[in-house]
């Protein structure tokens, strides 16, 4: 039975405790560095909180809802950037690149090749207050909603989703993967590739607030020649 | 052993290691075919599991989470060496990597041989198949693929292994 042969085989792969040692000992270090900066950054949250409760009374009568678009790296959560004004900006995701090249036999017997393809998986959000729901709509690409506890049964995907706020996900409610499956087939199909020509993709993102208001952005996203995801706000 | 709805600020980074440090190397090992780069992995792997801070809900929520990283990771890591490589292969050969990886195992058997020829893509579905026993659609929310998408990969990886093994195997 093939699934006991590989079980057998690679029950024997394991990592030496060199590197479990070494791991731990990274992982120590990290924490230290952590701890050592708390102070300084208590301190730094302390001057923040200060300004806010001092311009609060002015800013409370002038604010309206607003909310800001930022993309993330799927890779633990460090790159997040903002997705502002209306210059393009590359995004840290989404990454397309092309890989080794293979075939399969069809049915007849034929060889089709096709390439390997890597992209780097993330995804757009916003951040802002008073949010209740985000609905993402796309032409081409696809998105998905994971929740990250699968018992809250909150997981969505398709060219048209709507996330709503959860209190223990805060803004992270409305983090949302894009993946652009048009793209990704083109790029593994056999024969010359040229990323900046894979074809791009609008979407709307529709944020409903808690007192009934409604703001809409318009996102364009493509690549760039070295396949790295480009988004830039489109004004309509 | 981490406890249904336990959450991560009340587990130790020191124990998902310990707990997962196996899983997370066989994963890492079946993705690169490579001792010295499974190792970078597995501490990558680690060292991002303790910045993100991530609170999971459970076992298996911390093991799936764990699995995205390493193949996400993995990503830029097979990426940064396909790009110093000029030359395309068309008959996908672990032996002719022989430059860039550790020589294979010699304890092993033929099934580990042929899963360790296959391409990138259809090794992790069968290693996620195989030895951790997910179902396709468990693969797929894993590694934000389609069901389809997982399928048609386990069923080209099995044609490929029926091509390659002398053994008769049921891949049930």
């Amino acid at each position: 039975m093939f699934r006991k042969e590989y079980k057998k085989d690679f029950d024997s792969v394991t990592p030496d405790i060199n590197l479990i040692e070494k791991t731990a000992q990274r992982l120590n270090n990290i924490t230290a560095k952590k701890h050592s900066g708390i102070q300084k950054r208590f301190v730094v949250a302390a001057v923040t909180i200060c300004l806010l409760i001092g311009g609060g009374f002015m800013a409370s009568n002038l604010t309206k809802p607003a909310f800001v678009l930022v993309a993330f790296a799927d890779d633990g959560g460090d790159q997040i950037i903002n997705i502002e004004g209306n210059t393009q900006v590359i995004l840290p995701f989404g990454k397309i690149s092309r890989g080794d090249r293979h075939f399969y036999l069809d049915e007849t017997g034929k060889k089709i090749y096709t390439y390997d393809v890597g992209f780097d998986s993330g995804g757009i959000s916003v951040k802002g207050k008073n949010i209740s729901s985000v609905k993402y709509t796309s032409d081409l690409g696809e998105f998905r909603f994971l929740h990250p506890i699968p018992q809250r049964q909150g997981d969505a995907e398709g060219k048209e989703i709507l996330t709503t706020f959860y209190e223990e996900l805060g803004n992270k409610s409305f983090d949302v993967n894009w993946i652009p499956w048009d793209a990704i087939n083109i790029v593994s199909e056999n024969g010359s590739i040229n990323f900046a020509n894979l074809p791009s993709d609008n979407v709307r993102i529709e944020v409903f607030f808690k007192n009934g208001e409604i703001m809409i952005k318009h996102l364009k996203l493509s690549f760039n020649n070295d396949g790295d995801l480009i988004a830039k706000i489109i004004t309509k | 052993m981490i406890t249904q709805n336990a959450k991560m600020a009340d587990i130790s980074i020191e124990s998902i290691m310990l707990q997962y440090s196996d899983m997370v190397y066989r994963l890492a090992y079946a993705r690169t075919r490579n001792k010295a780069d499974a190792e970078d992995l597995f501490q990558e792997v680690f060292l991002k599991c303790h910045k993100a801070n991530q609170q999971f809900s459970s076992e298996e929520h911390c093991k799936a989470w764990l699995i995205r990283v390493t193949v996400n990771l993995s990503k830029n890591l097979l990426a940064s060496a396909w790009q110093k490589r000029i030359v395309l292969k068309e008959d996908p050969s672990w032996n002719s990597e022989k430059d860039s990886a550790s020589p294979p195992e010699n304890d092993k058997g033929e099934v580990f041989y042929a899963v360790m020829k296959l391409p990138e893509k259809y090794r992790i579905v069968i290693h996620l198949y195989y030895y951790e026993d997910y179902s396709v659609s468990e693969i797929a929310n894993i590694l934000n693929r389609k069901d389809s998408t997982v399928k048609t990969q386990l069923f080209r990886a099995r044609e490929l292994l029926k091509q390659n093994l002398k053994g008769e195997y049921d891949y049930v």
